[in-house]
């Protein structure tokens, strides 16, 4: 599945480091953590898409970063959502739910056809 | 909620705003942030697989694996950044210099030709701007001021021209709604006169109305002269700042006294900020109220004051903000059509005059289209120097590019893109052309001075301040920059990456790749076929001038010697000047060693009245034109003109003329053909149109033609009449003598001190130096192209050098094989010299055809000499054919010698 991540969209990935980001400030490493925890180890972000990811999104304004320190007391980077960040995550994710349960209704029920 | 958005996205836009600054500014420490960033990262990474049981080392490689290409994934979180281009180009630059520091000789050689190529078309430029487009000093705003210039439509041949003060006056109070002001200068060159006694000529302006107001043009010192003061004529005068340190030196010329053409005149102001007239070239140095005017003219006062006076204003106007000048020019021509209806006797002539508005830029209108089509030669053939230059400097990188070509195909298997290649090739040359072009335009603002000064003031005697390169000549420069790159950098760039990678690792495949050996053919071409297309200019135009010098005169012009006064500007009348002249005539008599003298108006050469003529008896138009000149008995001989039939004029003749109207005339042979067919011409009557009344005259002799007016054009007729005759009140003596000139000059002027009235020369030098000043357009022209024809061929031999070397270089290998195969040294130059004379020949088709365009464009300057001319070209095409043969000798006899061993060595 990891190499599938590097075919992930851009905008999808956004998304989900959003997501990630809405309790709290969190360094790169534990964003790619959180979100393969909150996945159940389905998506594992590649560090080669998720930096990228993280400074386009920081060049648009969405995130913010700072240097602190770790639990483990290293220093890291962490990003944060800024408030126009909160706000075009809730639109970003109603674009996604009506995007995929629109893909969902033409794909049809799971169970397989009579006849 | 609007507001709450808004406020978002300022916010998120200040964030971008300080993130890219960051960026931008802090790329050291962003560049190591990354790094910390992905090996903390990457250390979690490791760390955590270990936690989750795997072994250490595999850790460790896998999560290297998963990692990725470590530098692609750095760029593009650098491209995220969004200072990519940034870096590269910091990046470029920096491999740019590296390289020239490498070959320093190198780019010395091609700044130094850049600089070379740039200097020369920027400095013909910057002269074109100052004598055609620089607007007059001391004015400010200068772009709402016109001049006004009437001209009939019926009368072709009648130059635009000026109005008489009276109608002047009465538009200036027409109070037009387009124009704020509209005053008038007539120019005219008074003799002054200062305390200690020197005598001297300035170019002086007679003004009307608010000139001084109307131009914007502020005191230095003192005030300027006012309306009221300008139609009342005090007794004073404002100087230039110029004038007045001549005359006055380093004190104050306020207050001072002058003598202007015999009149005492007070000195009230200088004019600031170094105006000096509205036409640049020809400056003023005096402006005296218009009132003066016929006192120091010494014009009777009802002449003066006639509408169709013949002293003529030129009109100076400035636009109301707003105003556009087909409307002013439409006022213009009602308010003078209402002029014409309201005195028609005296304004008859001006009915139907159309008023044309010109800006003040640079010279006066009447020597405008001459100086423009020199100068849009000039820069042309300045430009070719350009493309000559170009064409070195692209031959230089080229043959530079060949050393790096192993470099090229390193980088290129790295992973460094065509495009990017390219672009570093493109750094590089602009980095050379960068610095040419400093160097340049430095080099073109000395040039450029050097040529106003001694060049354009010297040629013409004007005084132009010198140019300035600032403004549209330093765009032009950059320009010239521009080009330089596209064409020396670009045209490199484009060819030499085009590598074959495997052959350039082998160091033994060193054949001549296709795109490069066709650009240095190219090249070697394009610099034969432009440098012989600047040398057959150059030489033409050198012919037309030896033509133009040696053109028959028609007198013997060897041992004569002009001394030309003007008497009357010392306050004589009409009578006193009769009695001046026959006092001088009288005088220089006596001058020992002349063979002979005699007295004449304007001189010859220097024709300036035409006579409208009539065979007598005959009604109707004036169908027969010719120059008019006055003269006294002995001037056909002192000039060596021989008299064909009839006689001279005699001393009664002039005695008459000096009394009331001689009623004789001598016509030279054009005339007389004109007049009766035939040179039997004597004893004809024919009339001539006069001012106010006609002259009636008799044929007395018939001379043979001589050059009355220029060198060029065909022989006119000419009218001669005694001196006494004349209107004009200036003398020129012609003295014919073995001593020099310079002695004989020094009696003359003993006899006119002699007679009491001081009075400065006008002109006094041989004959021979006004043949030099008739050709001074022709000299300065030639002399320049003969100059960028020297650079062009000089750089272009420096280059084909550079070429065929680089050339052999590349062979070297070749060589040494057929030289180890038995060729004799001999053979081996032999083929070299006969490479490059094939290519000579192409060179010079080509040349052929930009050579022959150029020429076309001479054409009208050229005189009595064919675009085509023979001798021309094969002097021309000997010259290219020596250039590349001299060009190549070197590098063949390096061929000839090529040592075998070293070179099978590899």
């Amino acid at each position: 599945m990891g190499k599938e991540m590097g075919d992930l969209l851009h905008g999808t990935l956004d998304l989900l480091i959003l997501r990630t980001l809405q309790f709290g400030p969190l360094h790169g490493w534990a964003i790619s953590k959180r979100i393969r925890a909150l996945s159940k180890d389905v998506l594992e972000v590649n560090q080669g898409s998720l930096y990228p990811a993280l400074y386009r999104l920081e060049g648009r304004g969405l995130l913010e970063s700072e240097w602190g320190t770790s639990a483990e007391d290293r220093r890291v980077k962490l990003y944060s959502l800024t408030s126009e960040g909160r706000g075009r995550f809730v639109e970003e994710r109603s674009v996604w739910r009506d995007f995929s349960s629109a893909v969902e209704r033409v794909l049809g029920p799971v169970a397989p056809e009579a006849g | 909620m609007i507001g709450r958005t808004l406020l978002r996205r300022v916010r998120s836009l200040w964030v971008r705003i300080r993130h890219r600054t960051r960026a931008l500014v802090r790329r050291g420490s962003i560049e190591r942030e990354m790094d910390e960033e992905m090996r903390v990262h990457h250390e979690m990474e490791i760390e955590d697989r270990i936690r989750s049981g795997m072994d250490p080392m595999e850790a460790r490689r896998t999560a290297l694996r998963d990692f990725g290409g470590v530098e692609r994934f750095k760029e593009e979180s650098r491209a995220a950044l969004g200072v990519a281009w940034l870096d590269s180009l910091v990046q470029d630059l920096r491999f740019g210099l590296r390289i020239l520091r490498r070959r320093p000789m190198l780019a010395a050689l091609a700044v130094l030709t850049l600089a070379a190529g740039i200097a020369f078309p920027t400095a013909a430029f910057s002269v074109a701007d100052t004598v055609l487009h620089r607007p007059p000093e001391g004015v400010p705003d200068p772009d709402r001021l016109v001049q006004v210039r009437f001209r009939s439509p019926h009368d072709s041949r009648m130059r635009e021209t000026g109005l008489s003060h009276l109608n002047l006056r009465d538009l200036g109070e027409a109070a037009l709604p387009t124009v704020t002001h509209l005053v008038g200068s007539a120019e005219n060159s008074y003799q002054v006169v200062t305390p200690d006694g020197a005598a001297r000529h300035l170019h002086s302006e007679a003004v009307e109305g608010d000139y001084f107001g109307a131009l914007g043009v502020s005191p230095a010192k003192g005030r300027l002269l006012s309306a009221a003061e300008t139609v009342a004529g005090p007794a004073v005068a404002v100087l230039s700042e110029e004038a007045a340190r001549r005359l006055f030196g380093e004190g104050s010329a306020v207050g001072r006294r002058l003598h202007v053409n015999g009149a005492s005149l007070t000195v009230v102001g200088v004019a600031g900020n170094g105006f000096r007239g509205v036409h640049r070239g020809r400056s003023t140095d005096l402006w005296v109220p218009h009132g003066l005017h016929p006192t120091l003219l010494h014009v009777e006062s009802d002449t003066y004051h006639r509408r169709d006076a013949s002293t003529l204003f030129n009109l100076v106007a400035r636009l109301r903000s707003g105003a556009r000048a087909e409307a002013a020019e439409n006022e213009l021509r009602e308010a003078m059509e209402r002029l014409v209806e309201a005195y028609p006797e005296q304004n008859g002539r001006y009915a139907d005059y159309q008023p044309t508005l010109y800006r003040y830029l640079g010279i006066r209108p009447s020597a405008r289209e001459w100086f423009r089509r020199s100068m849009l030669i000039l820069v042309a053939a300045a430009f070719v120097v350009l493309l000559v230059a170009c064409a070195n400097v692209a031959s230089l990188l080229v043959f530079n590019g060949l050393r790096r070509e192993g470099e090229s195909a390193v980088r290129q298997a790295i992973g460094a893109s065509r495009p990017r290649l390219v672009r570093q090739h493109i750094t590089e040359g602009a980095l050379l052309v960068g610095a040419g072009l400093v160097l340049g335009a430095a080099a073109a603002a000395w040039l450029s001075r050097e040529m106003i000064s001694e060049g354009i003031n010297r040629y013409y005697s004007f005084s132009f301040e010198g140019a300035v390169v600032e403004g549209r000549v330093l765009a032009f420069a950059a320009a010239c920059g521009g080009i330089s790159v596209l064409l020396a950098a670009l045209l490199p760039a484009l060819v030499v990456p085009r590598v074959d990678l495997v052959a350039s690792l082998k160091v033994f495949a060193r054949k001549r790749t296709g795109g490069r050996g066709r650009l240095r053919a190219g090249l070697f071409v394009t610099q034969i076929a432009l440098s012989l297309s600047l040398v057959v200019s150059a030489l033409l135009l050198r012919g037309s001038l030896r033509n133009l010098q040696e053109v028959e005169l028609g007198f013997e012009s060897a041992g004569l010697m002009e001394v030309a006064l003007d008497p009357r500007r010392q306050g004589l009348d009409q009578a006193q000047l009769a009695e001046y002249q026959r006092e001088l005539l009288r005088g220089v008599a006596t001058i020992p060693g002349l063979h002979s003298v005699a007295g004449v108006g304007d001189g010859p050469l220097r024709a300036q009245f035409r006579a409208d003529l009539r065979p007598g008896g005959e009604g109707g138009g004036w169908p027969i034109e010719a120059w008019a000149e006055h003269v006294t008995p002995g001037f056909f001989g002192t000039l060596g003109v021989p008299i064909l039939r009839g006689r001279d004029f005699t001393a009664d003749d002039l005695e008459r003329s000096w009394e009331s109207d001689a009623g004789v005339a001598v016509v030279n042979e054009a005339l007389a053909r004109r007049l009766s067919g035939t040179v039997e011409a004597v004893g004809l009557e024919i009339v001539q149109r006069g001012y106010r009344e006609n002259r009636v005259l008799e044929v007395v002799g018939v001379v043979a033609d001589s050059r009355m007016r220029d060198l060029r054009g065909e022989r006119d007729s000419g009218l001669y009449r005694p001196l006494g005759d004349s209107y004009h009140s200036r003398t020129a003596l012609l003295l014919r003598s073995d001593r020099p000139s310079a002695e004989v000059i020094e009696d003359v002027r003993g006899v006119v001190n002699g007679i009491g009235l001081p009075v400065p020369f006008q002109r006094a030098a041989p004959l021979t130096d006004l043949v030099d000043e008739l050709t001074t357009e022709e000299r300065l022209l030639a002399r320049l192209m003969t100059l960028l024809s020297i650079v062009a061929v000089g750089l272009a031999g420096v280059g084909l050098y550079g070429a065929v070397a680089s050339s052999v270089e590349e062979r070297v290998r070749e060589i040494g094989i057929r030289k180890a195969l038995g060729a004799r040294m001999s053979e081996i130059a032999g083929q070299v010299i006969g490479e490059v004379l094939r290519l000579t020949a192409f060179g010079l088709v080509a040349g052929a055809f930009v050579g022959w365009g150029a020429a076309r464009l001479l054409e009208n300057r050229l005189f009595r000499i064919e675009p085509l001319e023979p001798r021309v070209w094969f002097a021309a095409v000997v010259a290219c054919v020596v250039l590349a043969v001299a060009a190549a000798a070197l590098p063949a006899r390096a061929a000839a010698r090529v040592d075998i061993v070293r070179t099978l060595k590899g």
